[in-house]
């Protein structure tokens, strides 16, 4: 039908077909790409577009409801070269990670800002009316905090004026991709449309567990627009869950290829299916690998896969980390007051915002393009090159913006291998993006893990008083795990006391009890938030059940600097110095604090390199890598700027290629800005003694000295001259294209592990902790967050304001890990039910409470660049600080999450009926 | 190969029911239920789209009471002055739900007609009862969130927020049904039944294939009612309520209770009006105690499934919250102008446009 509408001021005559939305109306039809296709359901908006100035989800809204009607899309918020405040205030309060959900968020925050500055002057509005005007959007990343702050300091009017008068359309604020990102122009994989793409689908298994007898797809073939289809599970192999790949086809369109897949018919010998870990270690319950296939199993983990043993469905125990084992176990047996306790948490999906999506190309027969949502470009290219036997330097990989990843797509992605083989195949280019329900099944998962933890601490020595070296009394742990990865292996969530607790007595063990469920992949700090729930939760309420102070206790067996100055801190936080006693409140409400600490390593990829280039149109940095937004592209920038003596928006930083130079690292395992800093700063110090040498030699300057901004140098000959100042333009004016390059030096003392496979763990440990106000509805069973501080060990902290904006985001992540996420998966066929966002239930911005970070000055002298990643460091705490608050305030000891509220009325009525009062 | 279906786009009822029966079509207003299902559907029927017809979403006064045309946007009804004024519960429930994307593009005719949002009814691969197969899979299944009234076969709760509200109201709902043997041009018969009438399975279709929800009649306001809305659920916002309450009450000079609705939603296969609960604080002290006793019979006559046992003290707790906070908040004027403000007179609109 025809359509007449009014797209950013333009008039548009459009046909489009009755279930058209009018998303695909400006992203495919007009090529607006600012708007994303987040959820597809109306629970995230990502798709936000006004309609005659009220924002709606464009997913949901048929295209033939534009009629007549102004359409406008985050494009065209800034007019005039003028941006509008709403994207000055999220620029300067960093109010964006991946930049995935921005576009949405200020579509909607402008409208906002508008209607009330209309009505209400500079007044500012309330959290809890931004709140409620934003609650249509979902920021995986955990942008929250900042996204307050940027909406009522717009509508107080604080944006108003661009920040320098002449260019108003400037990058300003800490992040210098930030301008793309609130303009809707940094273009994602799925923004990302080749001449003559193809669109794929994918026939994934309806079983949980079957065996492909035979594959017949030609009817599907022989369909109109269909151009290719290729096989992903082999004839005889079994499929091992519901959603895993059989085929991916590509054709014209995506109607076309749903169309098209009806027609595939696929024999299945179904098999009889294991889905929970009860079932799984039942007697007689089928294997889901049997020797010969266990290599089939995928790695749900960081660390590479040792020989276990394997027996049916279980795996394990794993126990390398294990410490004195047997005394740990006497240990815990002799003390008739040890704690003793079960903890449970569940399947938590990554859901990125922007879900797995590859376009690829084949240039030729032997060279490939391929735009992939990755966090790794280098490691893929490698990886690529070598499946499809192809040299490296005739594989580009390209991820210029990447909408989010915590892990998921640190992995080689099975979309990608699909979109490859497709591309080849059908001779044109392909794209393979998941839907969310796809996203929420294939898209990576944190392993459901039962923790069952024993406890025993030193006797007390009365008082606070942190140990002489060598002589602290330990505690000893007993810690065994089994973890639910699906059809995934390497759980190594009790090996995290390893690093908590190195001089403890410790029986540890892990298993994995392998179900068939869709496969884990290493998720944010693999293994470690069930883990610090777990260990976390143990400490604090054996402290209380012996009277002893929780921090205390910590401190006394403690020896790691980075953890006592963590410890310190806490101490000195009036938030949990003037707590109130537990069970303090009586009523329907009731306040509790907790607290929670961890321990993490860091990774280093010593092989990062990142070249500087300097021609008389600036500086350039680059590497082989990623922004997931983290801000990878900030911090290179960062690092020459601080070399150079230069504005930061000043230096052009290009990577999302792996084609811009020899590695880069991985966006994971933090290790970005420990890897990137200090090569950055290398390649810029060399840069530098080049300009210096040029200076010395065209400019006839004696022994000049570089200076913030450019060089101080006197005129050759003159003794007695002033040091005259040569601004870094005037050298790059006289100076032949330079570039340099640098790499990343050894920590001092070497890594804990040399590297493996190019990656090495740093010897030092950060240390962080998170305290925790909350409020516990005791009638609706709802927990608040009021207020949560985070304290974190790492040195030297490079760019402050990204930083920041991380840490806020792991504490988001770990709020909502606690409290809502919830993977379920059908009892009987294993179909996953939490098929999209409102039923996959990730922290909105209503749900999180004040957030404070405080980075803890000190340490960390011997690591290159003085400091080190935080990603993974402040997403641990979280949940075991919510729990202890909640046993504060209750008395009841959460053990299992997410806190929803049938758990916590069930919970709260269990301390009814014991004893009243009883210690946490 | 794009899939494209029959589509009309009727100005009058009359043409709209004339185009479902030809096609066999599915009335769409906001779309945003529809859309979603659409989505993934082999064959989805042909469509008559709400979008052109006259007057469809407009509010005026109405025999003492109001008239919403059932393509009012559910943000539209809750800004609605005379709506805040005059019947504040239905305000605050629409204004409460979903999320002001959806509000400003939903309809309350598409509320209250709106699918079970049961995750096995919403999966594109799975066909449940309701969707034509032979059993409910929640019922073996997970049923986390479904009914604590089990009453019907089917176990999905009501969606409706609105729906509650406008029971608690006692509204009534016009339809337009084809005019029986006369032409087909023939101007559709009007029908007025309670909401309840038009909210259980398939009821309305059950009434006829083509009945099209025109719109809402509320009857005249109360003057001094007190009226509450409250939710539980996980999160703040955003999520679908796992308990809903709409109170209403009125309080003698003497602090009597003399008046009192309660419905409910979440919980049963259709919003339910809790009459125990009512006779139990009326003509009572709104005292707490009081209404702790009265918040307990809310679940009398429950039937909960295997995994539903935490909705009744929820239930409990929301009614009892529901109470209390319409006992503690602002009456409605003692007495209310006759002709409420049309739409002509609105001060100062919260939203800025209506779908
Ligand atoms: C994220 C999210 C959260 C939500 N939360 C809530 C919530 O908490 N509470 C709640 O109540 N709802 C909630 N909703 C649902 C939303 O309110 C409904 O989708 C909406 O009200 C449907 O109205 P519509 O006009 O878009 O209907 P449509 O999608 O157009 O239609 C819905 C159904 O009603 C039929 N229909 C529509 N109009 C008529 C008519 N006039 N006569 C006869 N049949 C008609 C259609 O054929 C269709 O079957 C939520 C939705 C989303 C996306
Ligand atoms: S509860 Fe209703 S909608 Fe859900 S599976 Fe059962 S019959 Fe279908
Ligand atoms: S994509 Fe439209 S709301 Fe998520
Ligand atoms: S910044 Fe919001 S999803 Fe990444």
């Amino acid at each position: 039908m025809q359509l007449r509408t009014t797209v950013n001021g333009a008039a548009e005559t459009l046909e489009v077909g009755p279930d058209e939305s009018s998303l695909s109306v400006v992203r495919e039809r007009l090529g607006l790409t600012g708007a994303k296709l987040g959820c597809g359901h109306g629970a995230c908006g990502a798709c936000a577009i006004q309609v005659d100035g009220q924002p709606v989800a464009s997913c949901l809204l048929p295209a033939l409801k534009l009629e007549g009607r102004q359409v406008e899309t985050v494009e065209h918020l800034a007019t005039d070269d003028e941006l509008h405040p709403i994207q000055r205030a999220f620029m300067a309060e960093d109010a964006m990670q991946c930049g995935y959900c921005t576009p949405g968020f200020v579509v909607e925050a402008a409208a906002f800002h508008d209607a009330w500055r209309a009505r209400r002057g500079t007044a500012s509005p309330s959290r809890d009316e931004v709140a409620k005007a934003l609650s249509g959007h979902l920021c995986r990343c955990g942008t929250y905090a900042a996204i307050y702050r940027a909406v009522i300091g717009a509508c107080e009017g604080r944006f108003d004026a661009a920040p320098e008068a002449g260019a108003p359309l400037v990058a300003a604020g800490p992040r210098v991709d930030g301008l793309a990102k609130v303009t809707g122009a940094a273009k994602y994989t799925v923004d990302v449309r080749p001449e003559g793409m193809l669109e794929a689908q994918v026939l994934r298994s309806p079983h949980a567990h079957a065996r492909v007898r035979a594959i017949d797809w030609s009817r599907a073939l022989a369909l109109p627009g269909v151009h290719g289809a290729v096989r992903m599970t082999e004839i005889g192999h079994k499929v091992r869950f519901v959603g895993q790949e059989v085929v991916a086809l590509a054709a014209a369109d995506i109607a076309t290829a749903r169309a098209a897949l009806r027609e595939v018919e696929v024999d299945y010998e179904v098999l009889e299916a294991v889905v929970g870990t009860e079932a799984a270690l039942a007697e007689g319950a089928p294997e889901i690998y049997v020797n010969r296939t266990h290599k089939r199993a995928p790695n749900e983990n960081e660390l590479d896969l040792f020989p276990v043993r394997w027996k049916a469905n279980l795996r394990g125990p794993f126990g390398m980390f294990a410490r004195q084992a047997g005394r740990a176990a006497r240990r815990i047996e002799d003390d008739a007051e040890a704690f003793s306790g079960t903890f449970e948490t569940q399947t938590q999906v990554h859901t990125a915002l922007e879900p797995h999506a590859a376009v690829a190309e084949w240039i030729g027969d032997d060279s490939l393009r391929v735009h992939l949502s990755t966090q790794a470009v280098s490691h893929m290219a490698e990886e690529l090159a070598k499946r499809f036997g192809l040299r490296r330097d005739a594989v580009e990989v390209h991820a210029e913006f990447v909408g989010g990843g915590f892990g998921a797509k640190a992995v080689m992605p099975i979309e990608a291998l699909m979109a490859v083989e497709l591309a080849r195949v059908c001779g044109r280019p392909v794209r393979v993006a998941n839907d969310r329900r796809e996203e929420l099944i294939v898209g990576g998962l944190r392993p459901a893990l039962r923790a069952e933890v024993q406890l025993s601490v030193p006797p007390s020595d009365g008082g606070n008083t942190p140990p002489a070296d060598g002589e602290a009394p330990q505690p000893a742990l007993r810690m065994h795990t089994w973890a639910d990865a699906g059809v995934a292996i390497g759980s190594a969530a009790a090996a995290m006391a390893r690093i908590h607790l190195p001089q403890a007595q410790l029986d540890l063990a892990d298993y994995d009890v392998i179900t068939n469920g869709p496969p884990g992949t290493p998720f944010r700090g693999p293994g470690g938030p069930p883990a610090f729930f777990a260990m976390e939760q143990a400490i604090d309420a054996h402290a209380n059940a012996l009277g002893r102070d929780p921090v205390a206790l910590r401190r006394g067996w403690n020896r790691n600097p980075a953890r006592a100055r963590v410890y310190e801190w806490i101490q000195e936080q009036a938030l949990w110095r003037d707590r109130p006693a537990p069970l303090a409140d009586r009523g329907r409400y009731r306040r509790g604090i907790g607290v929670a600490t961890a321990t993490w390593p860091y990774f280093v990829e010593p092989a990062t390199q990142v070249t500087v280039a300097a021609s008389s149109a600036g500086f350039r940095v680059s590497m082989a890598g990623q922004d997931i937004g983290t801000g990878t592209r900030t911090l290179l920038a960062e690092a020459v700027a601080a070399v150079l003596g230069v504005p930061v928006h000043t230096i052009e930083a290009e990577i999302g290629d792996s084609s811009r130079g020899t590695h880069g690292p991985t966006a994971g395992g933090s290790r970005t800005a420990a890897s990137v800093f200090p090569a950055a700063t290398r390649a810029a110090e060399a840069l530098r003694d080049e300009l210096l040498e040029v200076a010395e030699a065209r400019l006839q300057l004696d022994a000049p000295v570089a200076v913030p901004g450019g060089l101080e140098g006197r005129p050759r000959g003159d003794g007695a001259a002033q040091p005259q100042f040569v601004p870094w333009s005037e050298v790059l004016a006289v100076a032949p294209a330079i570039t340099t390059t640098g790499k990343r030096k050894r920590d001092q003392g070497g890594y804990f592990l040399p590297p493996v496979a190019g990656l090495a763990i740093g010897r030092h440990l950060g240390a962080g902790a998170q305290i925790t106000e909350l409020e516990v509805d005791t009638r609706l069973g709802r927990v608040r967050v009021l207020r949560a501080v985070a304290g974190l060990s790492i040195g030297k902290v490079h760019s402050p304001t990204l930083a920041r904006s991380q840490v806020e985001g792991g504490m988001i992540q770990g709020l909502s890990f606690a409290l809502y996420e919830e993977r379920r998966l059908d009892p009987r066929d294993g179909t996953l039910l939490t098929g999209g966002l409102e039923d996959y239930r990730v922290c909105g911005l209503g749900d999180v409470g004040a957030l404070e970070v405080h980075f803890i000055p000190g340490g960390f002298e011997g690591v290159q660049g003085r400091g080190i990643g935080l990603g993974e460091l402040c997403t641990l705490p979280p949940a075991a600080s919510i729990a202890n608050a909640v046993a504060h305030a209750t008395g009841w000891r959460p053990t299992q999450i997410p806190l929803r509220p049938d758990r916590v009325l069930a919970g709260l009525a269990s301390v009814a009926q014991s004893t009243e009062g009883s210690q946490p | 190969m794009t899939r494209l279906v029959p589509i009309r786009l009727p100005k009058s009822a009359a043409e709209a029911l004339a185009a479902q029966a030809e096609l066999d079509a599915e009335y769409r207003a906001g779309g945003t239920d529809l859309q979603e299902r659409r989505a993934h559907e082999h064959e989805p029927r042909a469509l008559v789209d709400l979008r052109d017809l006259e007057a469809f979403g407009d509010i005026e006064p109405d025999a003492g009471g109001l008239r919403i045309g059932a393509g009012a946007s559910l943000q539209r009804v809750a800004d609605h002055p005379a709506v805040r004024t005059s019947w504040p519960g239905v305000a605050e429930a629409c204004g409460a739900l979903g999320t002001p994307q959806v509000r400003a593009v939903a309809t309350l005719g598409g509320n209250l007609a709106q699918a079970p949002r049961c995750w096995y009814y919403r999966h594109p691969d799975h066909s449940c009862l309701r969707k034509g197969g032979d059993a409910c899979l929640a019922r073996g299944g997970d049923h986390l969130w479904h009914v604590c009234f089990d009453t019907d076969p089917c176990a999905a709760p009501h969606p409706s927020t609105a729906a509650l509200a406008l029971l608690a109201y006692e509204a009534e709902v016009e339809l337009a049904l084809p005019a029986g043997s006369a032409a087909p041009e023939a101007p559709p018969k009007r029908e007025r039944v309670p909401v309840e009438a038009v909210l259980a399975t398939d009821a309305l279709t059950q009434i006829h294939p083509s009945a099209l929800l025109t719109a809402v009649h509320l009857g005249a306001p109360l003057p001094r009612e007190r009226s509450a809305y409250v939710r539980a659920s996980s999160r703040a916002l955003a999520e679908w309520a796992l308990v809903e309450v709409c109170v209403r009450l009125r309080l003698g000079a003497d602090g009597v209770v003399d008046f009192a609705r309660v419905t409910v939603g979440a919980v049963a296969p259709t919003p339910l009006r809790l009459t125990a609960v009512e006779q139990a604080v009326v003509g009572q002290p709104a005292s707490p105690e009081r209404f702790e006793a009265a918040a307990a019979l809310a679940t009398a006559g429950a039937k909960p499934l295997p995994m539903t046992g935490y909705k009744l003290e929820l239930l409990a707790g929301a009614v009892l919250t529901a109470l209390e906070l319409a006992r503690d908040g602002r009456p409605s004027p003692d007495t209310i102008a006759p002709a409420p403000l049309g739409d002509a007179e609105l001060s100062e609109p919260a939203s800025q446009g209506d779908r």
